[in-house]
């Protein structure tokens, strides 16, 4: 049987994993469905709330994705988890996989749809590839720096990038506005107010190039931090009880 | 069968193996034995693929372990002294694991768990210690993997259960199998294993079959004239002495070669070697 990627082993691996620890599937995709469900029902009371719920979809499911990606690549603390993951016969390909598809697909897919479902509602459809792509390029960064960092690190620079962010808000129209750089139309179309209509991501092809671009980034990391996370496991001061 | 070939592996500055060479082979059942902090769980670890030595190798039927081949992980399994079994039955247990192990045996998982009167249809984390480990190692035997690593497999058992595991495991041995099995209830395993090998920190110190032990050695339980070792017991003192042709055989007291191996080595090996 093949000893590096075999689909029969690795959906059988998934399936198990999926079992075996059902919540860290749900539990962040739950949290994103629980806020879409406020936010209906928000719409349909017509109440002022469905707008704070927006951009807690928004910003919030984006951070929650970013969050999920950056545990991609972390080690085992705990001795007895460790033990039945590293013996479970599945090759270290196929384990990665499914981390990637547990912290980066199913979150992510999970967001699509729910900011799908809102942004209908805000009548800023505009607003939809570009912060997706953005999602997926900061997911390529926040997948890298969880597999070079330690956990603490990451904390910090999750902490750091949420700080950055917020600042850029309120920042962004001085900021954005004198330094028209291509690559920061995705941040500036998500921290700018709905009536955004104009820029770069009104071509459709500009649109499907940066989605392209962002998503080779993802797998470019996605590549590199396999490797980085390779090592990890194969080091022994990693597992060392 | 699996080859340790000259292996170093050290924790940060503490050496543990320095040099260790050992071969285990098929349809054999050892028995690993050793002080506190003498390396059986760290050499069990090794042989796994969940820690790597330094220098030197070690091969599974073929396999080096560092590559953590998916191949051998199918064909061996360890049952450690701690671990987790998830909130499910233990028939969802064995129809998400099972796929994974080629030679599972649903025949083997019955025998087992009717060896040590435990039902199938028991949810695992409502067990005891002692049920958990029992249903972990029915489910380790049922594997059929060619190589079973069991630590302190017995730790935790009830009294009636450990004669059980001695008739368990001794029913699901067969030639192509090896079972290594490291423990400190030395009782528990009596009668049980074929071959006993001790450790002791950097070095293998004694590494023989109960066969051979039981031709070039006897067991007595008084203090002999010729004894190459004796030591004081309950009511009375019990030695180990080099056994001559006309001599009976004895059987072997694990514990009291245990303490011979380490306190008169030289001259245990000695005897083997003459």
């Amino acid at each position: 049987m093949n000893t590096v990627f075999n689909f029969k082993r690795f959906w059988m691996h998934l399936q198990r994993d999926f079992i075996l620890n059902t919540k860290q599937y749900v539990a962040p995709s739950g949290a994103m469905v629980v806020v879409l469900l406020f936010y209906l029902w928000s719409i349909f009371q017509h109440y002022p709330m469905s707008d704070t719920l927006f951009g807690l979809i928004m910003i919030g499911g984006a951070m929650m994705v970013l969050a999920q990606t950056s545990m991609i690549s972390n080690s085992f603390q705990i001795k007895t988890i460790c033990t039945d993951y590293l013996t479970n016969p599945a090759s270290m390909e196929e384990k990665y996989v499914t981390k990637l598809v547990k912290h980066f697909v199913l979150p992510m897919i999970v967001y699509v749809i729910v900011f799908k479902i809102t942004i209908s509602f805000q009548e800023v459809e505009n607003f939809f590839a570009p912060v997706i792509i953005t999602v997926v390029f900061l997911s390529g960064i926040f997948l890298f720096c969880g597999a070079v960092l330690r956990r603490f690190a990451m904390a910090v620079v999750i902490f750091l990038i949420t700080t950055v962010l917020l600042l850029l808000r309120y920042l962004s129209e001085f900021f954005l506005d004198s330094i028209n750089f291509m690559w920061l139309d995705p941040i500036r179309v998500y921290f700018q107010s709905g009536n955004y209509t104009g820029g770069v991501f009104t071509s459709n092809e500009v649109t499907v190039l940066f989605a392209i671009l962002a998503s080779l980034f993802f797998v470019f990391n996605a590549v590199v931090s396999f490797f980085i996370y390779r090592n990890k496991e194969l080091s022994i001061k990693q597992f060392n009880w | 069968m699996i080859v340790i070939d000259k292996i170093q592996f050290s924790y940060d500055k503490h050496e543990v193996f320095d040099n260790l060479s050992l071969t285990f082979n098929e349809g054999t059942i050892y028995g690993l034995l050793g002080l506190n902090g003498a390396g059986k769980s760290t050499l069990l670890y090794l042989m796994s693929g969940l820690l790597f030595p330094q220098k030197g190798k070690i091969e599974f039927n073929g396999y080096d372990m560092t590559k953590r081949n998916p191949n051998a992980l199918a064909d061996l399994f360890l049952v450690p002294e701690e671990f987790d079994l998830p909130k499910i039955t233990l028939e969802k247990y064995v129809k998400l694991n099972a796929p994974f192990y080629p030679k599972f045996s649903r025949e083997t998982l019955d025998k087992c768990l009717h060896g040590f009167n435990m039902d199938s249809n028991i949810l695992l984390d409502k067990l005891s210690m002692g049920q958990k480990k029992k249903a972990f190692m029915c489910f380790a035997l049922a594997a059929n993997t060619s190589l079973l690593i069991m630590d302190e497999p017995t730790n935790g058992l009830d009294i009636p259960s450990k004669s059980q595991f001695r008739q368990v495991v001794s029913s699901c041995m067969d030639d192509n199998r090896t079972i290594i099995i490291s423990t400190h209830q030395v009782a528990d395993v009596q009668n049980l294993i074929d071959h006993i090998t001790i450790i002791d920190g950097k070095k293998c110190l004694f590494d023989r079959s109960v066969m051979e032990i039981e031709q070039k050695l006897s067991f007595t339980t008084s203090a002999a004239e010729n004894a190459i070792y004796t030591q004081d017991n309950l009511g009375g003192k019990a030695s180990v002495c080099k056994r001559l042709a006309d001599d009976p055989e004895t059987p072997m007291s694990i514990e009291l070669l245990f303490n011979a191996v380490l306190i008169q080595r030289d001259k245990i090996n000695e005897v083997f070697n003459s």
